[in-house]
């Protein structure tokens, strides 16, 4: 028994010394930027801890969730590129913020540069970037360079404050928008209660017209068509606008503060600086002609690709996580909208930035329904209205994005 | 600062010395050691419930005593407890203590004291005797964390907010109580971070079962902390200072006249910090000093009753108040610093105690009563934000520093507590225990920068929410084969009923009301192998009740979720405890085992919103391990260390199917020296050193894939086969001091130096704690 006790401390002192003597090894790769990877980002729960994974090539087949040169992030809720650059709106800790990555040449993620307490944001080349801190002010946009992710000023839009309408007044909160050197910035009022999130006060869409090159105000731009007044939604890794290959600017206004009954793509035309009012993609006309929400599209060869639901979204979002949405293409001539086959029907998709996303010339189909087991992408196939899986990733999360960087 | 609070201690010990004087007596006699007399020694008539503490020349003297036989109790800090029979009338008499083997040892082993009767209970439980660490600046945290199996996390310095993990369990699944009481009703006034260790007798950490005495709907154990039983005439004080201009300050002053019955006193006791220490934020990583971040805190109670009559062994009425000013530097990760915003709190509490023991002691009761208001106030207005080297950056959208609306808050939490317990011998072997916990909770306030309902546009906080639950325990304790074998079985019904005003989606009023019970169950039981052995096994299915802000949110974006269940969990602990001749070295092995389902976690939902739900579940084991071993009579060392391997199953989800539970420490691990000599420097004194060595071993903080973990035998090197930034690293921490008595036992300097090579020492979700600090205290008792 003594023998026994005597092992038994030595071996304690000994197991508690050696740990406590452990130092961290060097870690980190080589930094090598310039090489062509394909990204995409997982969580374990919906907005919950995920991996960034790289790959050298287009995935296909079954796809690990996450491999040992994956990132882990605290939130995962979606991530924008540039370029090689991957973005997101929070850091790896999960601190609220603008985070870059640069993908290593060995698949790892490197972080380069945080910018505290920006949300919103814009990045328009290497050296222009926008963002909104709402605690530098609501009626501000804040300048940054992206390359070294310092910011480098502010544009004040305090001249546009109209206290009568509303108690709070936001710019640049949900939508921050490029084209053709200027920057659209959504204009909203609301309670200060909401606090730019619902309860929208005006009666029409509203935004900011700045001009790049002087970072100056040229004019407010309104959409008036009595029925949808917000554009976007603030908190998400998906941007809600993009541009199409006419060089337009789609914006899409999800309807998810009036119960799903007014969701709209409206556009600003290439050359133009003004919305296109005889213009606009209803979801009350297309497909099954549901209370739906448009969260993304794209816009290519005279078509646009986007995702309706097949029943009412519920008012109160309880059906938003349900696999009812199916992918549609709609002929922007003729407004006929086409449901695209091969793909089962998948849930809402919230913050995926990449659910419809091109890549080297091809459209990709995001789908998770994990009542089948999927959750992966799909292409779009040569008839233009069927699709078939490129890759699945074999977990039980949710995909947050997927997207090939280069320089 | 310093001396204003060594003005205060020193005026009050003046005047109420003059309470104190000595009693003519029947018993009397001297108590000494092999050096002489021996002062500050308890002396304790159980029988007559009458006690006092030896003098200076270590003498002592019970009057009014009638003829009979009595048995006294001699205990004092670094002896062996003497239990003695004597005759009354009688000589006088000298008793001569024997200096104990196990004098600095954290965990009592002082003969047969309520303290080692709490440790040797087939209930697990870590006893922490604060007494024999009463001389030291240390905290209770820093004692909690030299124990097997426990881990303390503060997000900060003094006055921050503490939680403890026990067997994996923390937050809300462990319950606290002061003296048997579920403690809520003290609010953020008086808890083990904030109590100086003076202030208490011991600490008992329950590991699972909770005994009949302590009710509460505790998951998975219970922490109570046992305040300090003064006997006779007493005046203690004592006064620390610390870096980041830390001064601490404890008063107990007690009248005891048994002649007539009555007693009296008064403690209290004062927390300051400026917590000014430095800090390297991850945003910035710059060593930058904390600049919001003072805490002060005032505690005092003032007590009179009677003892010992007729109809009442002891009527005991206080009324205790606190009040807390707090800078809040950063929130709940340490991202954001905040410049001005600050918190108050405050109340009055009055407290009634009654005990009486009927029937020859076969029969003991004892009632609790309180009923009092919580008062705390929030300021969050600075117009702006501040940055880590305390600029401030004005804003011209945001009123506030932690919220963009900002807080003028003011909430009253409004108490009633009652705790009935009754124990009954049935026979000489078996005693029959039953306990009664009630408590309402009522909730209502303002804000006027806050949310209000719409539609009728009011103050959420000015609807009333209220909160009742009541636990309602029973417990057979049964010996046998002539008490080697005891067994605990203890069975629990708890409920809970809530009605407030809840928001739905758009934020209009909904009255709600809702109520829910459950049953518990638990058998501990105890085989004593030898004199110095015994092994314990015991079981419990626990619950704990979701909690009023759990079912209703916040009326915002965190909303309600009535279909909350409770949380269930399974849970045993098996061990075993021997020592060698002289407990020469003692060793405790403890095993344990949990299965919890449906624990409670705040998640997304839906779009816009986040709500608690019945999400996890956890299974796992954990082995603990303690030692203590007399290397020289002067030299001894302790050290223990816990595995746990608690891991999330039912997960529905590949990615965290048998993962860790996140953000918990899963290997930690303490040595301990200790030494002391008297006659030191002079024919007097003596001293005492110590030093202390704690290592946590790096955890995750969000979940790593099970394949992902490192493949070191049970994960204790290397790291995550992913980058995984997500982790609090691997932390060692060197504490040492010493205590010296220049005189005698009533007067000592205690010496300290905490986190000797100023390592980063991180806590929960990486919140730096503070670096190395330098400690005195000086302790004097009459």
């Amino acid at each position: 028994m003594n023998k026994l006790f005597s092992i038994l401390r030595y071996a304690l002192f000994a197991s508690a010394l050696v740990l406590a003597s452990c130092s961290d090894d060097d870690e980190g790769g080589s930094g090598a930027e310039g090489e062509t990877k394909y990204v995409f980002l997982n969580a374990a729960e919906k907005w919950d801890e995920g991996y960034f994974t790289t790959f050298d090539d287009f995935p296909s087949g079954i796809v690990p969730p996450l491999e040992s040169s994956s990132l882990q992030v605290n939130s995962s809720f979606g991530f924008r590129t540039y370029k090689n650059w991957i973005f997101t709106r929070t850091n790896a800790a999960g601190d609220e913020g603008l985070q870059k990555f640069t993908v290593n040449a060995d698949g790892t993620l490197k972080a380069e540069g945080f910018i505290i307490d920006a949300a919103q944001f814009l990045v328009v080349n290497e050296t222009t970037g926008f963002y909104s801190d709402e605690k530098r002010g609501a009626m501000k946009i804040q300048t940054f360079d992206p390359s070294t992710m310092s910011r480098t000023g502010e544009i004040d839009l305090s001249e546009l404050r109209d206290e009568t309408i509303s108690e709070y007044q936001v710019v640049g909160k949900h939508t921050l928008a490029a084209k053709e050197g200027k920057l659209y910035a959504g204009i909203n009022y609301t309670p200060l209660n909401t606090a730019g999130y619902g309860g929208d006060l005006i009666d029409h869409v509203e935004f900011a017209v700045i001009d790049i090159a002087t970072k100056k105000l040229d004019k407010v731009i309104k959409y008036d068509d009595g029925v949808i007044n917000s554009i976007g939604w603030g908190s998400s890794g998906n941007k809600m606008w993009s541009v199409g290959d006419d060089g337009a600017l789609y914006f899409y206004s999800t309807g998810l503060t009036n119960g799903f009954s007014k969701s709209k793509v409206i556009r600003i035309k290439a050359g133009a600086t003004t919305f296109d009012e005889a213009w606009t993609v209803d979801a009350a006309n297309i497909g099954l002609k549901k209370n739906t929400s448009i969260a993304m599209a794209l816009v290519k060869k005279g078509k646009m690709y986007l995702e309706l639901a097949s029943e009412d979204l519920d008012p109160a979002f309880a059906n938003l996580q349900s696999f009812i949405f199916d992918y549609y293409v709609v002929d922007l001539a003729s407004g006929t909208a086409t449901r695209i086959s091969g793909m089962p029907k998948h849930h809402y998709a919230y913050a995926n930035e990449q659910a419809i996303t091109e890549i080297d010339g091809d459209v990709y189909f995001w789908v998770r329904n994990i009542d089948e087991g999927i959750d992966g992408y799909y292409k779009l196939g040569s008839d233009g209205v069927s699709a078939t899986q490129s890759f699945n990733v074999d977990h039980d999360g949710f995909t947050w994005g997927f997207a090939k960087v280069a320089p | 600062m310093k001396r204003s609070y060594l003005s205060v201690l020193f005026i009050l010990s003046l005047a109420l010395t003059q309470f104190c004087w000595a009693q003519p007596g029947s018993i009397s006699g001297s108590v000494v050691d092999d050096n002489g007399p021996v002062p500050y020694v308890s002396v304790f008539i159980k029988s007559a419930n009458k006690g006092m503490i030896t003098d200076e020349k270590g003498l002592f003297a019970f009057h009014d005593m009638p003829d009979g036989t009595y048995e006294l109790t001699f205990s004092g800090v670094g002896y062996e407890t003497q239990v003695l029979t004597i005759q009354v009338p009688g000589n006088s008499l000298k008793v001569h203590l024997m200096i104990s083997q196990q004098q600095l040892s954290e965990v009592t082993v002082e003969g047969k004291s309520d303290t080692r009767l709490v440790m040797e209970s087939p209930i697990k439980s870590a006893v922490i005797n604060a007494q024999v660490f009463a001389r030291t600046p240390s905290t209770m945290i820093e004692l909690m964390n030299r124990s097997a199996g426990v881990r303390v996390r503060q997000t900060g310095g003094l006055g921050s907010n503490a939680g403890i993990i026990v067997n994996g369990f923390q937050d809300r699944a462990i319950r606290y109580f002061k003296d048997g009481v579920p403690m809520d009703y003290l609010g953020a006034g008086y808890n083990f971070s904030l109590v100086p260790v003076n202030q208490l007798e011991r600490m008992e950490v329950y590991k699972g079962v909770l005994p009949v005495t302590l009710g509460a709907d505790a998951l998975g154990g219970g922490i109570n902390m046992v305040s300090r039983k003064v006997v006779g005439n007493a005046i203690e004080a004592s006064y620390e200072i610390a870096s980041f201009n830390t001064h601490r300050a404890n008063l107990n002053v007690q009248r005891a006249d048994t002649a007539h019955h009555f007693f009296a006193g008064v403690e209290g006791f004062v927390n300051y910090s400026d917590n000014d220490y430095y800090v390297t934020p991850e945003l910035i990583q710059e060593r930058v000093k904390l600049f919001h971040n003072r805490f002060k805190h005032y505690y005092g109670e003032v007590y009179g009753g009677v003892a010992n009559t007729r109809w009442a062994d002891e009527l005991r009425i206080g009324v205790a108040g606190y009040w807390i000013d707090r800078q809040n530097q950063y929130g709940a990760r340490m991202t954001q610093p905040f410049g001005q915003y600050a918190s108050k709190q405050y109340s009055v509490i009055p407290t009634l105690r009654y005990k009486k023991t009927l029937f020859d002691g076969r029969l003991t009761l004892d009632q609790f009563l309180e009923a009092n208001t919580i008062t705390t106030s929030q300021v969050d207005t600075a117009h702006g934000s501040y940055d880590w080297y305390g600029d401030y950056h004005p804003s011209s959208s945001y009123i506030g520093e932690a919220s963009l609306r900002g807080s003028l808050s003011e909430i009253d939490f409004s108490y009633l507590t009652s705790r009935t317990y009754a124990s009954f011998e049935l026979t000489p072997t078996q005693k029959l225990e039953i306990n009664f916990v009630y408590a309402a909770n009522k909730r209502v306030g303002k804000d006027p920068l806050g949310l209000t309902f719409v539609g009728s546009g009011r103050d959420i906080l000015s609807v009333p929410a209220y909160y009742d639950k009541s636990v309602s325990s029973a417990g057979l304790e049964s010996r046998f084969l002539d008490s080697k074998i005891t067994n605990n079985l203890i069975v629990k019904y708890f409920g809970f009923t809530i009605n407030a005003t809840d928001g739905d989606w758009q934020g209009a009023e909904q009255e709600r009301a809702t109520m829910e019970s459950r049953w518990g169950v638990a058998d501990a039981l105890k085989y004593s192998i030898s004199t110095r052995s015994f092994v314990r096994a015991s079981a419990e299915f626990a619950t704990r009740l979701p909690e009023q802000d759990e079912l209703f949110g916040d009326g915002n974006l965190h909303v309600s979720n009535f279909a909350l269940l409770p949380e269930t969990s399974f849970n045993v602990n098996a061990g075993i405890y021997t020592s060698t001749k002289n407990e020469k070295l003692t060793v405790e092995m403890n095993a344990f085992y949990r299965k919890t389902h449906d624990l409670i976690l705040n998640v997304p939902y839906n779009f816009l919103f986040n709500q608690n739900q019945n999400i996890s579940n956890v299974r796992g084991i954990g082995f603990e391990m303690d030692a203590n071993y007399t290397v020289l009579p002067w030299l001894k060392a302790n050290g223990n260390f816990t595995y746990q391997d608690f891991r999330l199953f039912d997960t529905g989800n590949d990615l965290k199917e048998d993962s860790r539970l996140q953000n918990t420490p899963y290997f930690f691990s303490n040595l301990g020296l200790r030494a002391s000599t008297n006659h030191f420097l002079t024919g007097k004194d003596r001293i005492e050193g110590y030093w202390f060595f704690s290592f946590v071993r790096e955890y995750y903080l969000s979940s790593i894939p099970k394949d992902f973990e490192p493949d070191s035998f049970l994960g204790l090197w290397g790291h995550a086969k992913v980058d995984a930034p997500n982790i609090v690293p691997d932390q060692s921490v060197h504490t040492a001091g010493f205590t010296y008595f220049p005189f005698d036992l009533h007067f000592s300097v205690g010496m300290q130096v905490k986190n000797i090579f100023d390592a980063r020492v991180y806590d929960n979700f990486r919140i730096q704690n503070p670096g190395r600090s330098f400690h005195l205290k000086l302790t004097y008792n009459l």
